[in-house]
């Protein structure tokens, strides 16, 4: 732990706000959030739904804007990007995994694999060795081509995280990544999750709020009316 | 913005997997499609044919033009000279025209007892075209006959059995004034009409034989189609003023039975072309249905591609083309059943449509479909690309 606090924070969150205007007034989801992420560290924020966890993981993903506050990724603020820019930033350096059913209805695994190559406009001739690359790291690189309706949840999961890995993101942003999974395949998930931040310097933000995934973390947080208290 | 050739690939693929989701909307838009095209590309064929059989049955598409000084003997006799005729056949949108003589002669024969006053016309090789008339025994006299001043002569049905009852008359000889003629053939059809009881004979042989002058004073133009007798007629005293004094033309055109036919043809072609654009409309409205019901079963979709980095255009760009592929695939489609049901129809109808005008029709066909694609296409896809992205994620 000290040893990652020696190295410059990937992730910087100041006084992070959210609030959503009501019939019944002003509800306020994030009261002032100060976070910092590192490389090579895997933090969970655990807490009762509705909290504003999910809200949070959604705001550090660019996909939803926040009230006030600041957040530097690498050195460079976000919140002042255009949304043009944000969905590069998304696609070059942040991956999502979400709870399971999260995989593309008729398709195939190669084909979730390459919507994020596509996006970034990856050589086209390329896409294969990577795709085939990222299925390695999760174990699945024989079932390239499968349907993805043919797969069990925990190869599902495990295809989603893939996707997410594809394009070599820095942040790996997940949300209940477990949720859905029984517990040994999630402890096996979570087994993978810890060997890609440790092999790749990844910084990894989960939102649960299953205890045997937090334990699993270098960091816990709790969130509670919308504030982190760390664990 | 994605590649191209990406972006091809991801909705040709998405369009066939939801194939027989949207084999309702391709069928509607495919038989607009064909039917768009059957019916423009034989559409003049068939006004043609229409045209050929209203004047069978009452000539709405000829022009009489003959000269008004006949009945007033202080004016000296005015005639029609063949290079005006041969004029005349090169205009545009003349079908064909024949020059004859206004005059008819009742020529007196006593013939097997009998004392007759047979019609003499004279006639040129292009007036059974004209008048719609058809052989129903020998030959109708030709070119060349009009070439030798041949005296053959035709004579109409009625006036065949009066002569020769039972008997055939072919090879039999008439005897006109001082001359014999040599009936070649009897003529019958819809069209005619007095001209049963009739004799005609080649216009240079009378003209030259005959003691009355029997040059050509009257013209019959048959013009291609009704939308064109006006201005035929129109150019007609304008490029016989060159041969003779247009003050005395007179050109006789049935407009009310033209107008009569016009309107009916007009009604016809608002019903047919109604139809096929409420089943294109129809067709339109089924594809942004359909797309705006795909819009909705793939809002996770729509959430994960912009968590991973999809920028709106790139999602609106997704779901117009889909719309436009879709609406394309149905084009190409009614383009095949389009060409093939002018095949067919050509077949039935004996006619020879153009086939650059059916490629003309075929290419406005699908530029039309790509049209309807992008219309139908449009608002769902903008819907799709201005989706909040957490709300579409979290879409159960």
């Amino acid at each position: 732990m000290s040893d990652l606090m020696d190295k410059e924070p990937l992730i910087k969150i100041s006084d992070l706000r959210k609030s959503y205007s009501t019939v019944d007034g002003e509800y306020f989801v994030l009261r002032g959030v100060n976070l910092e992420l590192y490389p090579g560290e895997m933090t969970a924020i655990m807490g009762p739904s509705g909290c504003g966890k999910s809200s949070m993981l959604y705001i550090l993903g660019l996909l939803a804007p926040p009230t006030t506050g600041q957040y530097t990724l690498n050195g460079q603020e976000m919140f002042g990007l255009s949304s043009s820019a944000q969905a590069a930033v998304r696609r070059e350096r942040l991956g999502f995994i979400l709870q399971a059913c999260n995989l593309f209805d008729n398709s195939t695994v190669y084909e979730n694999l390459e919507y994020p190559l596509i996006y970034s406009r990856f050589p086209r001739e390329k896409r294969e060795a990577v795709v085939v690359g990222a299925l390695e790291k999760v174990g699945l690189s024989h079932r390239i081509h499968h349907p993805t309706n043919q797969l069990s949840g925990g190869e599902q999961q495990r295809v989603a995280i893939a996707r997410a890995l594809v394009n070599n993101p820095r942040v790996l942003l997940a949300d209940e990544p477990t949720g859905q999974l029984d517990k040994k395949t999630g402890s096996m998930v979570m087994d993978y999750f810890r060997k890609i931040v440790l092999e790749h310097e990844t910084t990894m933000l989960i939102v649960t709020h299953d205890v045997a995934v937090a334990q699993k973390c270098t960091r816990v947080y709790y969130m509670r009316e919308g504030m982190l208290i760390q664990g | 913005m994605i590649l191209t050739h990406d972006l091809l690939q991801i909705c040709a693929r998405q369009v066939f997997r939801q194939r027989r989701r949207n084999l309702g909307v391709l069928l509607a838009v495919a038989l607009g499609t064909a039917s768009l095209i059957a019916i423009l590309t034989l559409g003049d064929e068939v006004k043609r044919n229409v045209n050929r059989d209203l004047n069978l049955l009452g000539g709405a598409t000829l022009i009489k033009v003959s000269f008004t000084n006949s009945q007033d003997p202080s004016l000296p006799p005015m005639f029609f000279p063949p290079q005006a005729v041969d004029k005349i056949r090169a205009l545009p949108n003349v079908d064909s025209a024949s020059l004859g003589t206004e005059k008819i002669d009742y020529v007196p024969l006593f013939w097997r007892m009998k004392q007759l006053g047979i019609p003499v016309s004279g006639v040129d090789d292009q007036f059974w075209r004209v008048a719609s008339l058809t052989a129903v025994q020998g030959v109708l006299f030709g070119a060349q006959d009009m070439a030798a001043q041949s005296r053959v002569c035709v004579i109409g049905e009625d006036l065949a059995s009066t002569l020769f009852g039972e008997e055939s008359p072919i090879g039999q000889y008439l005897p006109i004034y001082a001359d014999v003629y040599k009936i070649v053939g009897v003529v019958g059809g819809m069209q005619i009409g007095d001209r049963k009881k009739a004799a005609f004979v080649p216009l240079t042989t009378i003209a030259n034989r005959s003691k009355g002058d029997m040059r050509g004073d009257r013209l019959i133009v048959r013009c291609d189609a009704l939308d064109n007798v006006g201005l035929v007629s129109a150019s007609l005293p304008i490029l016989l003023s060159n041969f003779c004094d247009a003050r005395y033309l007179k050109l006789e055109i049935s407009w009310l039975q033209l107008e009569r036919v016009s309107s009916i043809i007009w009604w016809v072609q608002l019903f047919v072309g109604i139809s096929i654009t409420a089943t294109l409309t129809l067709g339109g409205f089924g594809i942004l249905n359909g797309m705006m019901s795909s819009v909705a079963a793939r809002t996770r979709e729509i959430g994960l591609k912009k968590a991973m980095g999809a920028e709106e255009r790139d999602i609106m760009f997704q779901f117009l083309l889909e719309s436009i592929i879709l609406s394309l695939s149905a084009a190409v489609i009614g383009t095949i059943i389009g060409c093939i049901a002018v095949q067919v129809g050509a077949l039935y109808l004996a006619v020879r449509p153009s086939l650059l005008l059916m490629l003309v029709y075929c290419g406005i066909s699908l530029v039309f479909s790509v049209g309807l694609g992008v219309a139908a296409g449009y608002y769902p896809a903008l819907r799709a690309a201005r989706m909040d992205a957490v709300m579409a994620i979290r879409y159960e």
